[in-house]
C-alpha cells in the first residue's frame, strides 16, 4: 500500500491548506531574501553569469515550484486512493494547482526586474 | 415619470465633489509637475482605466441577467467561474501588472545619471532639516530649494521616528528611518512652488509637519543656495 492510500480524513484536511502554504513560504523566503541579500551587498558577486543574489532567488522560487509539484501530485495520489471525502480531496488538489500557478506567477519578475540600487 | 426622491440631487452632487476635489491642488498626484510623478499618475490612469473596464464588464454582465432572466442558463456554471473568477481578471491585470513593474523601474534612483544634484534630508518631530552636500554648508529648515530639469537624490532619514518624505506633485513617497538612508529621486519640469508632507503618522503634530520644494531656474538656484550658505555662517 502506498503513502498516500493510507492517509487519513483528517490528514486530508491539511492538504486544503498545504499548497497555500508552500506558496506564503516563497513569498516571505523571496521577500526576505531580497532585502538580507542587498543589505549584504550579496547582487554585487557574480557567479555564473548573473548575480550571486538573484541566482539565490531563483535557487529559492524553484525549489518551491518543485515542492508544489511533489504536492500536486501527492494530492492527486489520495484524491485516487479513495479513501477520503472526495470533495476535501478535489478542493485540495484545485487549491495546490491555484498555488502552483501563483508561486509561478510571483517569481516570474526575478530574472527581469531590478534587486538593489 | 417617476421623481427621484427630494434631496436625492444634491447629496449625489455633493458626494462627486468631494471625491473630485482631491483631483486638484497642492499636494494633487493627478497634477504633475516631474517625470517622476508624471510615471506615477499614468500608472494611476492605466489602474482607473482597468478598473472601468472589468467594472464596466461585470455591471453589464449583471444587467443582462436582470434583463433577460435564465439568459445565461445554457452556459455552464464551471465556465462562468472560470471565465469571470480567473481569465477576465487575468486579462485585466496582467497589462496593469506589467505596467506596474516598468513603472517602478523607471522611478529607481539609479547611479551614473549625469547632473544629478543630492540633498541630505533628516526628518525630526516635529520639521524637515535639509542640508546641500553640493554647496557646504547650506542647509535650510521646511523648505526644499532644487533646481529646475535636473534629478535631485533625495537621501533621508530620521532623528527621532519613521516620518515618510512625499512631494506628490514631484515623485512618490520614501519613509524616513531612524539609523537607516533610503533615497528618493524626484525632479520639477517647471519653477514653482510644491507642497510636501510627512506621509507617516509620527506622533501629535504629525498633520502640522508638512513643507514646500521651491523649484528655480539655474542661476536663481545657485543665486539661493549661496545666500543659504551665508545665513548658516
Amino acid at each position: 500500500m502506498t503513502q498516500a492510500a493510507r492517509i487519513t480524513p483528517p490528514r486530508a484536511l491539511l492538504l486544503l491548506v498545504a499548497g497555500f502554504v508552500v506558496w506564503s513560504s516563497a513569498f516571505v523566503w523571496l521577500y526576505g531574501g531580497l532585502s538580507v541579500g542587498c543589505a549584504f551587498g550579496w547582487d554585487r558577486i557574480t557567479l555564473a553569469g548573473t548575480s550571486a543574489l538573484r541566482l539565490g532567488l531563483l535557487l529559492i522560487w524553484l525549489v518551491h515550484v518543485a515542492a508544489l509539484g511533489w504536492l500536486l501530485a501527492y494530492s492527486r495520489a489520495v484524491r485516487q486512493a479513495g479513501r477520503s471525502p472526495p470533495f476535501v480531496t478535489t478542493a485540495a488538489t484545485a487549491l495546490t494547482v491555484v498555488a502552483l500557478i501563483a508561486t509561478v506567477w510571483t517569481g516570474l519578475a526575478i530574472p527581469a526586474t531590478t534587486l538593489c540600487i | 415619470m417617476r421623481r427621484s426622491p427630494a434631496g436625492f440631487r444634491p447629496v449625489v452632487v455633493a458626494a462627486a465633489a468631494a471625491g473630485l476635489a482631491g483631483c486638484d491642488g497642492p499636494l494633487s498626484t493627478l497634477d504633475p509637475a516631474g517625470p517622476a510623478a508624471a510615471t506615477i499618475a499614468g500608472l494611476w490612469w492605466a489602474m482607473m482605466s482597468g478598473g472601468i473596464v472589468l467594472l464596466t464588464i461585470v455591471m453589464a454582465l449583471l444587467a443582462w441577467a436582470f434583463l433577460r432572466p435564465g439568459a445565461g442558463r445554457t452556459t455552464s456554471p464551471r465556465v462562468w467561474l472560470a471565465g469571470g473568477g480567473l481569465v477576465l481578471p487575468a486579462v485585466v491585470l496582467t497589462p496593469l501588472l506589467l505596467a506596474g513593474l516598468w513603472a517602478g523601474e523607471r522611478l529607481l534612483a539609479r547611479p551614473g545619471v549625469p547632473g544629478i544634484v543630492r540633498v541630505d534630508v533628516t526628518a525630526r518631530q516635529w520639521q524637515w532639516d535639509f542640508v546641500y552636500p553640493d554647496a557646504t554648508p547650506a542647509v535650510s529648515t521646511n523648505v526644499l530649494h532644487i533646481p529646475v530639469g535636473r534629478p535631485v537624490d533625495v537621501h533621508v532619514t530620521s532623528a527621532d521616528v519613521i516620518h515618510s518624505f512625499w512631494v506628490p506633485r514631484l515623485a512618490g513617497k520614501i519613509d524616513a528611518i531612524p539609523g537607516h538612508v533610503t533615497v528618493v529621486r524626484l525632479a520639477a519640469d517647471r519653477p514653482g512652488v510644491f507642497h510636501g508632507v510627512c506621509a507617516e503618522f509620527c506622533g501629535t503634530a504629525h498633520a502640522h509637519m508638512g513643507f514646500t520644494v521651491e523649484a528655480h531656474a539655474a542661476d536663481a538656484y545657485e543665486d539661493r543656495l549661496r545666500r543659504l550658505g551665508r545665513n548658516t555662517r
